[in-house]
C-alpha cells in the first residue's frame, strides 16, 4: 500500500463529514481558531486509525465522538471563554476595550452568556456522559449509531442520556456552573 | 429516584416536537417530578446549542487539515497532555501542583515558602492545585480569594469564589485559569474546609514581563 493511496483513502473518508465536524467544533468552542484546532485534532486521530475507521458503519459518529471527548477532556477552561468572544465580537483579533461591552446587542450578549453557562455545565459532567448526550441531543445521532460506537444496548444508552440531561438541568438551575473544575486524578493507596 | 415516565416524551417536549395531544399530560408530570423537570431543562439547553448557526468551514481548511494530518502520522500520546503541556504555563502549573500536594491525614500546613506562579497579560495560564485525601470528602467548602491585578478567566472581576464540592479519595486536581489584568501581580488564597480539617494555600502571582 503506498502512502499516496493511503492519503487518498483518508481524504475520501474525511471529506463527506468535514462540514459536520467543523460545525460541531464551532458550536462547542464558538471560536474559529479553537474550532480549527479541534478539527485538526480529530483529523490526526482519524488518520492514525484509518484502517479501523474504514470498517466502521457510522464513521461520522466515530469522528464526532472523538471530537467531543477531546473537547470535554482537553478544552476545559480553554484559552478564551465564549463570554470573551461575545464581549469582543466573535472572532475579533484586536478587541477594543472601549467597545467591549457595547459591541453586541443585549439579547445577543445574553444568549452568549447562556451558551457559556451551558458549555461550562457540560464540562462538569463526566466525559462519557457529556459526549453521549452531546452526540444525541446536539449532533442528532440515532440510538442505533450510539449503540454501535459505545457497544452498549439501547436501554442503557437511554438511561444514561436521561441521567446526563437531568444532571445538566440541575447544574443549570443552580450556581454550580460557576465552580472551577475539581477532578479526581488519582486513587488513594 | 426512579421515575419510569417516557424519557423520549421529555426530550420531545424540550425540542418542541411533542404532539399537542400529549403535551398536557407531559407538562403535568414535569410539574410534579423534579428529576424530569431537570431533564427537560437539560435537554432544552442542549437543543439551544444544537440550534446555533455555525457557518461553513473557511475555504482551504479541508485541504490544510488533511495535509497536516498526513504529514504527521505519528504523534506522541496525548493522554497526558494536560500534565506535559505545550506551554510554559502548563509546565509551571505542573510544578506548582507538586509543590502544593499535601496529605489530608497530615493536618500540618506545608511549611515551604509561599510558592509563586507566573501569569500572563496575554492569555490565561492554568494553575493546578492538587489536594490529596485518603478518604472521600463530601461537601468540602472551597473558597478562593484573589487580590491584586489578576483574575480567574471567565469570572470577570470577582474577587471571591466559594462553592461546595466532593473530593474523591486520592488526588483531586483543582484547575484555575489565571490571567493578569495589570502588571503588579497579586495573590491567591485557596481555603478548603471540611468538618474534619481545614487547609489554606497561598500562592503569589507574578506577572511575566
Amino acid at each position: 500500500m503506498t502512502h499516496d493511496s493511503r492519503n487518498a483513502r483518508f481524504e475520501a473518508l474525511l471529506r463527506p463529514h468535514f462540514d459536520a465536524l467543523y460545525a460541531a467544533a464551532r458550536r462547542m468552542t464558538l471560536s474559529s481558531d479553537d474550532a480549527e484546532d479541534l478539527v485538526q485534532d480529530v483529523a490526526l486521530k482519524a488518520f492514525e486509525k484509518l484502517d479501523e475507521l474504514e470498517q466502521i458503519e457510522f464513521p461520522r459518529a466515530w469522528l464526532l465522538k472523538v471530537m467531543y471527548n477531546r473537547f470535554i477532556d482537553e478544552h476545559r477552561s480553554s484559552k478564551r471563554t465564549p463570554v470573551d468572544q461575545a464581549a469582543t465580537g466573535l472572532d475579533s483579533e484586536e478587541p477594543d476595550d472601549h467597545v467591549r461591552s457595547h459591541w453586541l446587542p443585549e439579547d445577543m450578549f445574553d444568549r452568549e452568556v447562556r451558551i457559556t453557562r451551558i458549555l461550562m455545565a457540560m464540562k462538569r459532567l463526566d466525559s462519557e456522559s457529556a459526549t453521549l448526550v452531546a452526540l444525541r441531543d446536539i449532533e442528532g445521532l440515532t440510538i442505533a449509531e450510539l449503540e454501535q460506537i459505545t457497544g452498549s444496548p439501547s436501554g442503557t444508552i437511554k438511561a444514561k442520556l436521561h441521567r446526563s440531561r437531568t444532571k445538566l438541568g440541575r447544574l443549570l438551575s443552580s450556581d454550580e456552573t460557576l465552580k472551577p473544575e475539581l477532578k479526581a486524578i488519582g486513587s488513594a493507596e | 429516584m426512579s421515575c419510569d415516565f417516557d424519557k423520549d416524551q421529555l426530550r420531545a417536549l424540550a425540542r418542541g416536537s411533542l404532539a399537542v395531544t400529549e403535551r398536557g399530560n407531559v407538562l403535568a408530570h414535569v410539574d410534579r417530578c423534579a428529576d424530569c423537570r431537570a431533564a427537560v431543562r437539560g435537554a432544552e439547553a442542549l437543543a439551544e446549542i444544537a440550534a446555533r448557526d455555525t457557518g461553513t468551514p473557511p475555504v482551504g481548511l479541508f485541504e490544510s487539515v488533511v495535509e497536516k494530518a498526513i504529514s504527521q502520522p505519528v504523534r506522541a500520546p496525548r493522554d497526558n497532555r494536560f500534565w506535559i503541556g505545550a506551554s510554559f504555563g502548563a509546565m509551571a502549573a505542573s510544578l506548582l501542583a507538586v509543590g502544593l500536594f499535601f496529605a489530608w491525614t497530615d493536618s500540618q500546613v506545608p511549611t515551604a515558602s509561599v510558592p509563586e506562579f507566573f501569569v500572563s497579560l496575554q492569555e490565561p495560564r492554568q494553575m493546578n492545585l492538587a489536594f490529596e485525601t485518603d478518604r472521600v470528602l463530601d461537601g468540602a467548602r472551597i473558597t478562593i480569594l484573589l487580590s491584586g491585578s489578576v483574575e480567574i478567566d471567565g469570572y470577570g472581576p470577582r474577587r471571591e469564589l466559594s462553592w461546595t464540592d466532593d473530593l474523591e479519595a486520592g488526588v483531586n486536581r483543582l484547575s484555575l485559569p489565571v490571567i493578569a489584568n495589570g502588571f503588579k501581580g497579586g495573590q491567591i488564597v485557596v481555603r478548603l474546609e471540611h468538618p474534619q480539617s481545614e487547609q489554606v494555600f497561598v500562592v503569589r502571582l507574578q506577572v511575566e514581563t
